[in-house]
């Protein structure tokens, strides 16, 4: 191909076929056109139509530009008549955008208002933005502690877990810089903004996984900041509640985890919490993030092995197999396999490991220890710890047993 | 400023589209400093003159009728010497040395320009701020602390902007006359504001460092000089004789000029003229050892201890006596002159020769002042020979305006309306001076204005001289209303409307920015005579 | 000739002290001090006559042509400076800063400082070349590169302070209105002078310098008026740094109602019944709650409203926090914050962060009302 013409022109078509396939993916995680709740569902509603309008205008208007082009196109013939305003055109054209516009936004206020809604709330979860994952707490008062078995919050991160076909409400906000919540097949997006608190609507119809991502450039790793909601059957969810209730169970004395959470204390406690976990004398261990982290918070590990993912739901705890096993389970199957949680023939070894050796080597996080005047000498993530490979042994041991 | 330096008049071009305001802020022509001094000097004496009156109001009953309370009836009396003299008499004299002097020696700038418009600028400054403080009660013996503390760093602020004029006149005198003209040549204005200037700043440094003293201490400790009482014990001579005649040294040399020319003789005796002047400045070691040299006269005993009675003397002849010795030698001089003169009659002459009277008058009544056995110290004696003196210089200083003003504005004050002036200012002065010397006498106490007694008539005498004193402010205020009158919209004076001798009548009216357009070489005393005769000016 | 006319005064006056000073210590037998006056007098004066007679009194001689022309008779005066008067007022504000403030004296010192400096600056470019425009620029390029920050940052000092001193001394309200004010007269002039292109600089100068004159003035006027009342007051007390959650009132209490923050949304309303009940009304959560959840180092803002018939403050507790002072020492201190007193009907905000879990404190995390028996609010920090 010597014509640089033809070249950039089958470059440019290559270019967009490859788009359009990239439309096609079935299963995609984060289909937006593959509702599975009503909040979805409404706004799927409305697309639909619109996007058929839209679509609809978009190929006449297209097709007539090119007839255009094509029909006038210069061919050495003399320059037409040049004339100026035509009332008549004019006042169609106008007319009819402002007719199909006005069709399309009555739909849509009415959908905008129908999301807003929040009288019909079942259960309430903060959501809580940092950088670079998301905090949730089912905080233990209202209709969360009566009908749902929450006799304490639970602090969670990364999964958030929710009911079947429970009209859910997220109070969403940042302890930094600004963030946005979506999972595509549940709802639209929400900012969370720092000192605001906004409401979001969450509702699954069908038991499963279901992705997500921040949509608010938030910094270095805005990317790495990712979410999954799994729905649950109300049984599996009571299952998980109660799970996620049970007391601490200390390791084994003389095990490896018992090492583990020595070294747990040592080094993780300052950030992390470990409901129940205790010093020597008996003395509950409360970490401290908000002395090291600029967000004032960091994931709380209680019941780490209970959740897929980790750091900010970046990397699977599960293997390839495994998660497969889970994520491809049927809506009847699907309470159990989750329920599993992580074991330590399915545990993805390789990814925690690495995240344990130099966690910001895997996940950028400005956590250069020169650099931290600016911030008073807190991290915005996790540092490297220096562990050695017996420690991370050690480590991993432990938390395997955080279930 | 040596003769090698080039100077340009960087911005002269721009001058013209300036905002007037402007042009006054930022001057460095003589001549604009020297009608600043005066302008303001003018105001300054209507306002000094209107805090005597008050004082002397205060004065006629001493017992019963109260105008201002004690304390600050003498605050009022500070107030009013500080205005008379160094907010009248010394601008008015300084203003007209810096606008003439120049003009006289045929330069065509004053040394150091910037040098004395800075000094006017600071003289003002200090001069509003030390009025701001005795009016918030920190004059002399004020009782605002904070106010006499102000009183105190702004007189050295005032006085420093004196002394900077002074300094420029000074160097002008030595430094900047025209080719040919020795100093025993120049116009005795200028030679007498040279002298005038030399002593002044010979003896204002002496004001501003016993200033300095007297602030640390008031600020600070109040150990060594009396704090607000103190003030007037230490500075006062820099607001009585005989530094008073310092002040009048300049215009000492308007009546040596002026007479010569309006009697169209010429003056007898020119070197004498020139000691006698040199002879007044010597009045500044009297001022710097503030009255202390007094004699002791004891009566009889004066034959019996000889040898005490030289060493009385000698000091006492020294420091008080050789001023009115010069004094009397203008005085004789003058009279030689006239006696020979066809005088014309204009107005300064009225002036010249009756403000030299009563400068005069001042003088020898100071001089029996210091004589301890006329027991005169501590009464309102010294305030008539002060009246005297600051009076008679004003009448000078007025003389002097209606002489140079026609140079300066370019029109002239008629000579009708102004004689009268003169006169009347004469009678103000004299009613104004003797009655304090009568009550001097008869031991009316000098510094307090209520609650004093002693025998006499003392009703009459204080009377008196409120009445001299109103009809001194009526003088001046007519004064200044017929110059402001004249000079704005008066009869065209021409160039040289006395017919001069001297160069300063031999440009314009008034003259171009850099006075003279061409350097005029002198040869005699009377350089422009030199050229009339010779046919070149007509 | 080494004795000149004015030589022959300046040595006369200075044997004259000498004599007086010799007569007054042989007079007053030996005092010393006046006779140290006149010698030094002395010394002055023979020193000046040395002058003149070196100099020769300046004389130019009138057959000597060749020195006519550098004779300082025959040099133009020096144009028009600004320094000169500047310097005069510097030394006044020095003056005035000398009795009053030690902040005026400095900025008299520096005022002084700069105009000499200017002074100096201009006198020698003046002499840098024969020609003025070369003198201007020769000028500007050393001195602009100091001038014109300083000049700026002066201006902008101005304009910042005269700006701060009004509102300071204005109410809120009147502040807020004539804020807007200002904002539409500057809009205004703004407009008009980019509609009228061709409008004369001399003009729009003028009315700048007008305005800001007419700024600065009114800041002077408004900072020797002092603050408005209630800055004044609450300085007084020290409530910019501590504020009390106690029961009694405060000069902080005052007016202090409507005072919410707009940046904000509320977490939660906090509502003080006229019969003493206290409830909450979270965001996102339906009904009245008597138990309400905070996010763990998140700011939060909580709104009180005070329904019932007295002044009340709700004061949210959130546990202790202990200092190591050191040798073993401890100081425990209650972590509280707290609205002012609020009048019937009004309503604050209080922001605040709670940085431990309440699972971590042995006493719970409650919002109540000082001064009304069982008016409580549990709080959950997860």
């Amino acid at each position: 191909m010597k014509n640089p013409r033809r070249r950039f022109l089958s470059l440019a078509g290559a270019a967009a076929g490859l788009v359009a396939v990239a439309g096609c993916a079935k299963d995609a995680p984060q289909d937006t056109w593959q509702p599975a709740g009503p909040n979805a569902e409404m706004i799927d509603n409305l697309q639909r139509p619109v996007f058929l309008v839209a679509g609809i205008v978009g190929v006449i208007v297209f097709a007539a530009v090119a007839w255009v082009v094509f029909r006038y196109r210069d061919r050495g013939q003399a320059i037409p008549e040049q004339t100026h305003g035509k009332p008549a055109v004019e006042i169609t054209l106008t007319v009819i955008p402002v007719l199909i516009l006005i069709g399309v936004a009555i739909p849509t206020a009415s959908t905008i208002f129908d999301l807003a809604k929040t009288d019909d709330t079942q259960m309430v979860i903060n959501v809580t933005g940092q950088q670079w994952w998301w905090e949730y707490d089912y905080p233990a008062i209202g209709d969360n502690a009566a009908k749902y078995g929450l006799s304490q919050p639970i602090v969670t991160s990364g999964q958030l877990v929710i009911p079947e076909n429970t009209k859910v409400l997220l109070r969403v906000t940042s302890r930094d810089v600004i963030h946005s919540y979506w999972i595509p097949k549940l709802n639209g997006k929400k900012d969370g903004v720092p000192g605001r608190v906004h409401l979001l609507r969450l509702e699954g119809s069908k038991p499963g996984i279901y992705a997500g991502q921040c949509t608010e450039f938030c910094g270095l790793s805005h990317s790495y900041m990712r979410m999954e909601t799994i729905v649950l059957k109300r049984a599996d969810f009571d299952a998980w509640v109660a799970n996620q209730l049970a007391p601490y169970e200390a390791p084994a004395e003389g095990t490896l985890a018992k090492e583990g959470e020595a070294l747990y204390i040592q080094q993780c406690s300052r950030c992390h919490q470990v409901n129940g976990l205790a010093d020597a004398e008996g003395n509950l261990i409360v970490s401290a993030p908000e002395q090291y982290v600029v967000s004032g918070a960091a994931p709380n590990l209680t019941n780490l092995m209970t959740r897929n993912t980790f750091a900010g739901a970046s990397w699977d705890l599960l293997t390839q197999e495994c998660r497969d096993v889970v994520w491809k389970a049927s809506a009847d199957e699907f309470g159990a396999k989750y329920l599993a949680g992580v074991s330590a023939d399915c545990l993805n070894q390789k990814d925690l490991r690495e995240w344990l050796r130099n966690a910001p080597e895997k996940k950028p996080m400005y956590v250069d220890p020169t650099k931290l005047q600016e911030t008073g000498g807190k991290y915005r993530g996790m540092p490297a710890l220096g562990l050695t490979e017996d420690q991370i042994d050690a480590l991993v041991a432990y938390l395997l047993e955080r279930k | 400023m040596t003769s090698t330096e080039t100077h340009h008049a960087a911005g002269a071009a721009s001058s013209t589209d300036a905002p007037a305001i402007a042009t006054w802020l930022t001057t460095a022509d003589h001549k604009q400093v020297g009608r600043l001094f005066i302008g303001t000097g003018l105001v300054g004496l209507l306002g000094g003159l209107v805090l005597a009156v008050l004082v002397a109001f205060e004065r006629i009953d001493a017992e019963g009728f109260q105008l201002l309370d004690s304390g600050s009836a003498t605050q009022v009396l500070s107030a009013a010497r500080l205005l008379l003299t160094f907010g009248a008499v010394a601008p008015l004299v300084m203003g007209l040395a810096v606008a003439i002097v120049p003009l006289q020696l045929g330069s065509r700038s004053i040394a150091f320009p910037r040098v004395a418009a800075s000094g006017f600028w600071m003289w003002l400054t200090g001069l509003v701020l030390s009025v701001a403080a005795i009016i918030g009660n920190g004059g002399p013996s004020g009782g605002e602390s904070e106010m006499v503390d102000l009183y105190l760093a702004a007189s050295v602020v005032m006085v420093l902007g004196l002394a900077l004029a002074a300094l420029s006149i000074a160097v002008t005198g030595l430094t900047s006359r025209a080719p040919g003209m020795g100093l025993l040549r120049a116009p005795f204005f200028s030679w007498s504001s040279f002298v005038g200037s030399i002593a002044l700043l010979m003896s204002l440094p002496v004001f501003i460092g016993t200033s300095v003293y007297l602030y640390v201490d008031h600020r600070y400790a109040r150990a060594a000089f009396g704090g607000n009482f103190g003030v007037n014990n230490w500075v006062g001579w820099a607001i009585s004789q005989p530094f008073t005649y310092v002040l009048a040294i300049p215009v000492l040399g308007f009546v040596l000029d002026a007479i010569p020319v309006l009697g169209r003789t010429r003056l007898a005796q020119r070197p004498a003229a020139n000691v006698a002047v040199g002879l007044v400045s010597v009045a500044i070691l009297a001022s710097l050892t503030h009255r202390a040299v007094t004699l002791p006269w004891e009566g009889d005993g004066f034959f019996s201890g000889l040898g005490t009675k030289i060493a009385d003397l000698l000091p006492f002849g020294l420091v008080n006596v050789i001023p009115l010795l010069g004094l009397l030698g203008v005085l004789g001089l003058t009279m030689l002159t006239l006696k020979s003169a066809k005088p014309m009659l204009a107005a300064p002459l009225p002036f010249a020769v009756l403000g030299l009277l009563m400068i005069l008058l001042g003088a020898a009544s100071h001089l029996l002042y210091t004589v301890e056995d006329a027991a005169l110290g501590g009464t309102i004696f010294e305030a008539g020979s002060y009246v005297a003196v600051t009076f008679g210089t004003v009448l000078l200083a007025f003389g002097g305006l209606t002489y140079w003003g026609p140079k300066l504005w370019g029109r002239r004050i008629p000579d009708k309306a102004a004689l009268p002036l003169a006169l009347l200012g004469f009678v103000a002065a004299a009613l104004g001076s003797l009655p304090y010397m009568i009550a001097g006498f008869a031991d009316q106490p000098a510094g307090v204005v209520d609650g004093f007694a002693y025998s006499g008539p003392q009703e009459l005498w204080n009377v008196v001289t409120t009445g001299a004193f109103a009809l001194m402010l009526l003088v001046s205020l007519a004064f200044i209303g017929l110059a402001v009158r004249s000079f704005t919209a008066g009869e065209a004076a021409g160039d040289d409307p006395w017919d001069g001798t001297t160069l300063e009548w031999a440009t314009s009216s008034p003259p171009p920015a850099d006075n003279f357009s061409d350097l005029i070489v002198v040869g005699s005393e009377y350089p422009l005579a030199d050229i009339k005769n010779s046919g070149k000016v007509g | 000739m080494m004795i000149t006319t004015s030589s022959k005064l300046l040595y006369g006056l200075g044997a004259g002290s000498l004599a007086a000073g010799f007569v007054w210590f042989v007079a007053n037998e030996g005092q010393q001090l006046g006779s140290v006056m006149f010698a030094f007098l002395a010394v002055a004066f023979i020193f000046l006559g040395a002058i003149a007679s070196y100099t020769r009194d300046g004389h130019v001689l009138s057959t000597d042509t060749a020195a006519h022309a550098s004779s300082a008779a025959s040099q133009k005066s020096v144009g028009r400076s600004l320094w000169p008067f500047g310097t005069a007022v510097s030394a006044g504000v020095t003056v005035v800063g000398l009795i009053s403030s030690p902040g005026i004296f400095k900025v008299g010192v520096a005022l002084l400082i700069a105009m000499l400096g200017e002074w100096m600056i201009s006198n020698w470019a003046e002499r840098a070349s024969s020609s003025n425009e070369y003198n201007t620029k020769v000028r500007d390029y050393l001195v602009h590169p100091l001038e014109l920050p300083v000049a700026g940052a002066l201006l902008l000092a101005v304009i910042v302070l005269s700006f701060s001193r009004v509102f300071l001394a204005l109410s809120k309200s009147v502040g807020a209105i004539v804020f807007a004010g200002m904002g539409a007269l500057i809009l205004f002039f703004g407009a008009l002078i980019a509609v009228k292109r061709q409008a004369n600089r001399r003009v729009v100068g003028a009315i700048l310098g007008v305005l800001l004159l007419a700024l600065a003035g009114t800041g002077v006027a408004t900072a020797l008026d002092g603050e408005r009342e209630q800055l004044t007051e609450a300085a007084e007390e020290d409530h910019f740094a501590h504020r009390g959650c106690t029961e009694e009132k405060e000069y902080s209490d005052k007016k202090a109602s409507r005072a919410v923050s707009m940046k904000s949304s509320i977490l939660a309303n906090v509502i003080l019944t006229e019969d003493g009940q206290l409830y909450a009304e979270a965001t996102g959560y339906p009904g009245q709650q008597s138990a309400i959840t905070i996010q763990r180092s998140n700011p939060s803002t909580i709104l009180f409203v005070n329904e019932s018939s007295e002044a009340r403050r709700m004061v949210l507790s959130y546990g202790k926090v202990v200092e190591d002072l050191g040798d073993g020492v401890e100081r425990e201190s209650a972590l509280e914050a707290c609205t002012s007193k609020v009048e019937k009907g009004g309503q604050q905000a209080v922001t605040v962060v709670v940085p431990k879990p309440s699972s971590a404190s042995d006493e719970p995390f409650t919002i109540t009302v000082p001064g009304v028996e069982g008016a409580k609010i549990d709080v959950f920090v997860p």
